[in-house]
């Protein structure tokens, strides 16, 4: 016999456990036996057998779960009333316990009663699946009503671009799969009632579900990484921000060995889950600021590149160029909308200089860039449930006709102005004298020498 | 859900709760059942244990002893007084039905 395994592509929904038995029926066939199911419900590991025709059994044992490990006094009950009655245990995931039996034994079904049977799967297996899309359903609402209405950052780089489409359709497939599932739990229900057998999913409906929940997940996933990517291409350090979903992952994953492989009681389980959810907590508590500082440090240059258009310190302050400076940050960021777009500062011992530039497609995308900036300026920043930064802002007709802007607004105190010209963006603070001409036409030949040489 | 259904027993819990009578293991319920009723109710492992487990929870059968893990279970006065209530009922049953059906010929 050959000696070998292999892994494949599994997916099936727990509440297609019927059509699980032709699979694996078909397996046997063409020589392939199961051996364990691994990394979630993703990935079934078989192994090489004689092909041959084999009976199995799928059935749903109510003490399992995905916070009880495999192996529990009463798994281990119930799996030998199971092989005492003719069938040979496989292996179990979660709810799920896999058994097969020679093609030519009688073994009594390990369920004779369609309504316990239906009672149980309804207590565990939708019960769980659709704990999972409550979860995901609840986090992706908070997430969406979160940055409604829709903030100009995400005209800023390609994966804020992006999940303008992906957020609302993972929303939707999920709502779909939740609702498709309770549609057939019910279905079945009302079989029972009618006294008609529960409908058994054919492999070609459990192959479908797979492809439509599966494929559409991956493609969002992979559509994401991809602009994450593309974002990291210019600015690497928001790969940092991969760091959070990795750590979960991680963690995750090792929580689910932990629980299904060490574990002997279900308590066991929740405990560890629960110190290592506190551990996490302070892990990142302490870590992240850490590593957030570490980040922003990297953005700290000696020059900018070619084709930023920045000013410095010395130049909006009239003094000697050599002026000291602590420090200079220079973080570049683009979209297909925005394709170019940083923010620069410098800092010395007396002085200060921050600029964003925005440079847009279409005055459009400008206008709502300069809303948002103007907005967010206004409402300062919660924390610890005060309002801390906010500021008053104004306009000036007065200075909007002499700085030749379309839009302009300024702080009352006048250290912060935005101005939008046309599909331009600009914001500046500090050591910088708004009323002062030299510098006001410093500015705009700086930033919006385009529109000058064309006047 | 499981009260009211315990007010009449199905066919695999009467037959569980009169093997019961005596103390018995799982495995041998499903045997002796088979037996009793010649193979024409046969209970699955899993329906065995989701009943018994459900039985032991509402104190209708008690665990008596284990022996190489093997958990043997015998009724309590509860689960007796329940298989004898049912006993009643199908008897009645039985009587109710005799007088119409066997009488026929009057």
């Amino acid at each position: 016999m050959k000696n070998k395994s292999k892994w494949v592509f599994w997916g099936f929904f727990s509440l297609d456990y019927q059509a699980m038995k032709i699979y694996l029926e078909e397996m046997a066939e063409k020589g392939w036996m199961l051996e364990k199911i691994g990394l979630q419900q993703y990935l079934a590991k078989f192994r090489a057998i004689e092909p041959q025709k084999l009976k199995f059994y799928v059935d749903v044992f109510k003490e399992g779960g995905p916070l009880t490990p495999e192996n529990t006094d009463q798994s281990e009950d119930y799996r030998r009333l199971c092989e005492e009655s003719g069938w040979t245990f496989i292996t179990s995931h979660d709810y799920l316990q896999f058994f097969y039996a020679q093609e030519n034994s009688e073994p009594v079904p390990i369920q004779t009663d369609e309504v316990l049977e239906q009672e149980i799967v309804e207590h565990t297996l939708l019960r769980n699946e659709l704990r999972g899309f409550y979860i995901f359903l609840l986090i992706a609402g908070f997430v969406f009503i979160n940055n409604l209405p829709l903030e100009y950052h995400i005209l800023l780089s390609y994966t804020g671009l992006v999940s303008i489409f992906l957020l609302p359709l993972a929303f939707v497939l999920a709502s779909l799969i939740a609702a498709y599932s309770i549609i057939r739990i019910l279905k079945a229900r009302s079989n029972i009632k009618k006294g008609l057998p529960i409908e058994k999913p054919t492999m070609k409906n459990a192959r479908s579900r797979i492809i439509f929940f599966y494929g559409s997940q991956l493609i969002i996933l992979i559509t994401l990484l991809m602009f994450i990517l593309v974002d990291a291409f210019l600015r690497p350090q928001i790969l940092v921000s991969l760091l959070a979903p990795g750590i979960g992952i991680t963690v995750g994953l090792g929580l689910r060995y932990y629980t299904k492989k060490k574990a002997r009681k279900k308590e066991d389980s929740v405990r560890v889950i629960l110190i290592s959810g506190l551990v996490v907590i302070i892990l990142i508590n302490t870590l992240f600021p850490f590593i957030f500082k570490r980040v922003d440090e990297s953005y700290e240059v000696t020059s900018v590149p070619e084709g930023y258009p920045i000013m410095t310190i010395g130049e909006v302050t009239k003094k000697p160029s050599n002026i000291s400076l602590l420090t200079r940050e220079f973080k570049p960021g683009r979209s297909p909308v925005t394709p170019i777009y940083y923010y620069y500062s410098e800092y010395s011992n007396n002085e200060s200089l921050n600029i964003s530039y925005y440079e847009t497609t279409e005055p459009k995308y400008a206008e709502i860039i300069f809303k948002g900036i103007r907005d967010k300026l206004e409402k300062g920043f919660k924390w610890e449930g005060m309002t801390i930064f906010d500021r008053t802002i104004i306009s000036d007709e007065e200075m909007k006709d002499l700085w030749d802007a379309d839009k302009l607004v300024l702080t009352q105190e006048r250290d912060v102005i935005i101005i939008q010209k046309e599909n331009i963006v600009l914001k500046l603070s500090g050591s910088i004298d708004f009323n002062d001409k030299q510098t006001r036409d410093l500015i705009i030949s700086r930033f919006f020498s385009d529109f000058s040489v064309e006047n | 859900m499981a009260r009211e259904q315990l007010k009449t027993l199905t066919e695999p819990m009467y037959y569980i709760l009169l093997i019961l009578s005596q103390p018995q293991h799982g495995y041998g319920i499903m045997q002796e059942v088979e037996r009793l009723t010649k193979g024409r109710v046969k209970i699955g492992a899993g329906t065995l244990y989701n009943l018994l487990s459900r039985f032991e929870e509402e104190n209708i059968i008690i665990q008596l002893s284990e022996k190489d893990r093997r958990k043997t279970y015998t009724l309590t006065d509860k689960g007796l007084n329940i298989l004898k209530d049912e006993y009643q009922r199908l008897k009645q049953l039985l009587s109710d039905a005799s007088g119409l059906l066997e009488g026929g010929s009057e």
